[in-house]
């Protein structure tokens, strides 16, 4: 153990709008330096809000009601905006899903990168120019002199996201946040930009929080896990050791909900989780996950289990499963 | 017997200012009755566009389509007794529901055009569809925004059983949904094909979905077939170097591991598609003939690959 | 029927709203009950020329320069500019619909031609074509609403092609294709009840111009001579503005209020159509 604070802490978050349902609730987990943390969870368990609470960002009337975000040990969550402004491109940065609307159609991918770091670096244009065409060979896109001055229209999507990485590590950022980075490529594309950010993460010792529903670019990627399921942290810890022995009955399902195999070959129905995830206002006392439980039991309605080490990793369920109870739980 | 579904040298070019877009460039496949041919490749490579030919909302520009032997023609009785015996789902289940209709009138519509039965008897069919998807009463008196997508998703499969098709393409059916949701309705397809007989046309960029659902896969590369074969003896014993590229791209859920050679680049423009083989100018066994000679589809194994090389080579 | 009533509900919720229909509640009573207050009509010579409001009690906005009672013809002037301004913009929203529904669903050659023709009809000066006709045709109530009509309808059609483009490609559409449904029955059965709201919001603002050009026509004189619109007196009174302003201060009101009310109406069904166009200002 060491004094220096993690890069980013995330302590007992709640965040909601007025006094409706918070859509996440008591949020737990931190991200080192040249760390990747994967959080994972369905849509609608909170994942993207977190990550825009981090940034300051968040939509319309949704507010930080409680706890804590801590960056470098700073708190930021009650930051100005004009504060956060300036924490947004040196400290930390994020990049989205969609590259295309990212990116601003009628400008140049050159002018946007030197954009940034002019207004955030105050670099000449000269300069500016110069840097921006490194940044485009740190994100590997060929040629990166003559994509200067090109549309993001002109890019194919795989390019438009090395340059949206390329705006977001500009200012050299310590912490990247990266929500569904690949959902919209294919899958050899998708391949070259988690190779991309895994390098990147590597060179620049960034922590990197990788936002995504899936399970397999997690188990490449990511150092460590967080699973959240309807606003919480259900489990938390090492990758490997989470997605081989998952302690929660619903990290559990969603790997045994996922297809191995062929049914040609004889690969039985798929262990599907019966339900769907329930609205904010609509999620169940005690456990969240319980109505959809196979093995809830009377505590679990009665009393909201704690997250507590179990083998290991975090769980939250008063009934984790072993890796005994797992295998005959769900056939491989 | 014929196959439920047949398509000959089906090509559909679209001309664009910058010259001839080739989407689909001579697609020859068959689907038989009860099967599952999983379709795969990369966006642009032209399966949405065969998709669209099959179910008749695109026109093929050269080549033929036969479903249960009859080539369909144009017009609205070619479009009503196409209607009959292949139907589509679609990505976004939100889009595919019109989010002014009532479920019950969206699972009953093709039953009214198509002047099934009388009023009561249309109704009773929609409910007995509407169950077997897995929807309750409850449901159908609700409009599309008030249910989840799962259950968006199982509407949309109701209204295309509703007219007993023989064929269902499935355009990236349940890759918009979570993966909960998305192993309730794939055991939901596959316990619709076991009871009614259906033939699927199951397109998708998820592969282990893909594997999973397919008696056979195709892989599409640029508006052509580069592989079709039995699915597991194109999952293990993969032959074109593209099939053996994407099979390496996918994230392992099950151990991490080194992703070797990736794919390097981007899929050529359509429009100015490279000389010979398509693949040649990604394909790290490119040699010289490739560029010269356009590989046509041929038997090795099991299956068919459309690679010069495709014995020789080897990871 | 149930959605419309909730629409009605939230509008009449709604600051702008609830004075813009109290305001046209108002003119719609002027223009039903005019028979009923002034049996005798608008064009009746009721009392002495140029009598000032208030200087008589049976006159509360005075006279005209024949005598007659301009509360009169105001109440009845409603009646026109109410008339010709529905029914104008009731013209022109079906065949903005049409042509917009037919060119934006069928696209091709179908719709370059009717875009060029709508085209055509934008290059116009709208008020001058109005002129035209008007001046071509003889001026009737009909030819009026005609005339109107036939310059609005572009922007509705321009409206609804946009709209229908978009929703064309929607699946919901693809799918009614599958399952063979007829081009026309996609169009008006399922496409434009979903491109209603930005029409629906045009409406108010078509209801409005159209009576105003209407009171322009009959101010230029080319009104129909056998009605009494507000524009009639305000052409009547032009010559008396400086001796008589209140023959066209009361008209001009009348218009000012109407037109407002209709424009309060139009601002505020955008926002209980479009709720989340509101959320994000």
């Amino acid at each position: 153990m060491t004094d220096t604070p993690p890069l980013l802490s995330i302590d007992n978050l709640a965040i909601g709008q007025g006094d409706n349902a918070p859509i996440v609730e008591r949020i737990r987990f931190t991200v080192a330096r040249g760390e990747t943390v994967g959080l994972v969870g369905e849509s609608g368990c909170g994942k993207s809000m977190t990550a825009l609470a981090t940034m300051g960002l968040l939509p319309g009337s949704l507010r930080v009601r409680a706890g804590e975000i801590r960056l470098d040990g700073a708190p930021i969550h009650a930051l100005s905006q004009r504060k956060l402004r300036h924490l947004r491109g040196p400290s930390m940065s994020m990049i989205y899903q969609e590259p295309l609307t990212a990116l601003n159609p009628v400008m140049t991918v050159g002018a946007q990168i030197r954009e940034v770091l002019t207004t955030h670096l105050g670099l000449s244009r000269a300069k500016a120019h110069a840097r921006a065409i490194e940044l485009l060979t740190l994100t590997r896109i060929p040629d990166p002199a003559a994509r200067m001055g090109q549309y993001p229209h002109q890019m194919s999507g795989g390019m438009r996201q090395r340059v949206v990485i390329a705006i977001a590590i500009a200012c050299q950022p310590s912490l990247l946040i990266a929500d569904e980075p690949t959902t919209a490529l294919d899958v050899t594309v998708q391949a070259q930009i988690l190779r991309l950010l895994k390098q990147l993460q590597t060179e620049q010792n960034l922590g990197l929080l990788l936002i995504t529903h899936d399970l397999g670019v997690v188990r490449q990627v990511a150092d460590r896990i967080v699973v959240m399921y309807a606003g919480s942290v259900v489990e938390e810890g090492d990758t490997d050791t989470v997605l081989d022995n998952p302690a929660h009955p619903y990290t559990a399902g969603l790997i045994a909900a996922r297809p191995k195999g062929s049914r040609t070959e004889g690969a039985g129905r798929l262990a599907d989780i019966p339900g769907s995830v329930p609205a904010p206002e609509n999620r169940p006392t005690g456990c969240v996950f319980r109505d959809r439980c196979a093995i809830g039991q009377a505590i679990c309605e009665g009393r909201r289990p704690l997250l507590t080490a179990h083998a290991g990793h975090s769980v939250r369920c008063h009934f984790p499963l072993s890796a005994a109870s797992l295998a005959s739980e769900v056939p491989s | 017997m014929n196959p439920v579904l047949r398509t000959d040298h089906l090509k559909v070019h679209h001309d664009t200012a910058r010259g001839t877009l080739k989407a689909v460039d001579g697609i020859d496949l068959s689907i038989a009755e009860g099967e599952t041919l999983g379709l795969v490749g990369e966006s642009g490579c032209g399966k949405s566009t065969l998709a669209r030919c099959i179910v008749g909302i695109s026109r093929p520009t050269d080549g033929s389509i036969a479903i249960q032997g009859v080539s369909g023609g144009r017009g609205r009785a070619a479009r009503l007794d196409r209607a009959q015996t292949v139907q589509m789902i679609f990505q976004d289940p939100s889009g595919a529901l019109n989010p002014r209709l009532r479920v019950d009138r969206i699972i009953r519509e093709p039953l009214d055009v198509n002047n099934v039965g009388d009023r009561s008897e249309r109704r009773d069919k929609a409910l007995k569809i509407a169950r077997e998807v897995g929807l309750s009463d409850y449901h159908l008196d609700r409009m599309p925004h008030e249910l989840s997508g799962g259950q968006r998703q199982r509407v949309s499969i109701a209204r295309a059983l509703a007219l007993n098709p023989k064929l269902l393409v499935c355009d990236e059916a349940v890759s918009a949904l979570d993966v909960s949701v998305q192993a309730q309705v794939l055991n939901l397809l596959v316990d619709l094909q076991k009871d009614l007989g259906l033939s699927y046309l199951f397109i998708s960029h998820d592969l282990a979905v893909v594997r999973y659902v397919s008696h056979r896969i195709a892989v599409m590369y640029m508006g052509r077939i580069v592989e079709i074969g039995p699915a597991e003896d194109v999952w293990r014993g993969r032959l074109h170097p593209y099939t053996r590229a994407l099979t390496a791209s996918i994230p392992d859920e099950a151990a991490r591991r080194d992703t070797g050679e990736l794919l390097e680049g981007d899929v050529p423009s359509p429009v100015s598609p490279p000389s010979g083989c398509a693949f040649r100018t990604r394909c790290r066994f490119a040699r010289q003939q490739c560029a010269a000679e356009r590989p046509e589809l041929r038997r090795v194994g099991t299956h068919e690959v459309a690679c010069h090389f495709a014995e020789t080579i080897s990871d | 029927m149930t959605r419309s009533f909730e629409t009605l509900r939230r509008l009449a919720h709604h600051p702008s709203g609830f004075v813009g229909l109290m305001l046209i509640a108002l003119v719609l009573g002027m223009a039903v009950s005019a028979n009923l207050l002034f049996p005798d009509g608008p064009w009746a010579m009721a009392g002495p020329p140029r009598l000032a409001p208030g200087s008589d009690p049976r006159f509360p906005l005075g006279t005209d320069t024949f005598g007659r009672d301009l509360l009169s013809a105001i109440f009845y002037g409603s009646r026109v500019s109410l008339m010709v301004g529905v029914s104008a913009a009731l013209v022109s929203i079906a065949l903005g619909i049409l042509v917009g529904a037919v060119a934006g669903y069928f696209g091709g050659w179908v719709d370059d031609a009717l875009m060029r023709l709508t085209d055509a009809f934008q290059t116009v000066p709208n008020f001058l074509l109005s002129i035209a006709i008007v001046g071509i045709i003889g001026a009737s109530l009909s030819t009026i609403t005609f005339a109107i009509a036939i310059v609005a309808w572009p922007m509705i059609a321009r409206l609804v092609r946009a709209d229908v483009l978009r929703l064309r490609t929607y699946d919901f559409v693809q799918s009614c294709k599958i399952i063979g449904m007829s081009d026309m029955r996609i169009i008006f059965q399922q496409i434009l009840p979903n491109c209603m709201a930005p029409v629906i919001v045009t409406t108010s603002v078509l209801v409005a111009n159209a009576i105003i050009v209407e009171a322009s026509l009959a101010f230029l004189g080319l009104g129909d001579p056998n009605v009494m619109s507000w524009g009639t007196i305000l052409n009547a009174g032009r010559q008396e503005l400086r001796g008589a302003s209140w023959i066209t201060i009361s008209p001009a009101i009348a218009l000012v209020l109407t037109v407002l009310s209709l424009n309060l109406i139009g601002d505020a069904l955008n926002d209980v159509l479009n709720p989340r166009l509101k959320e994000r200002t």
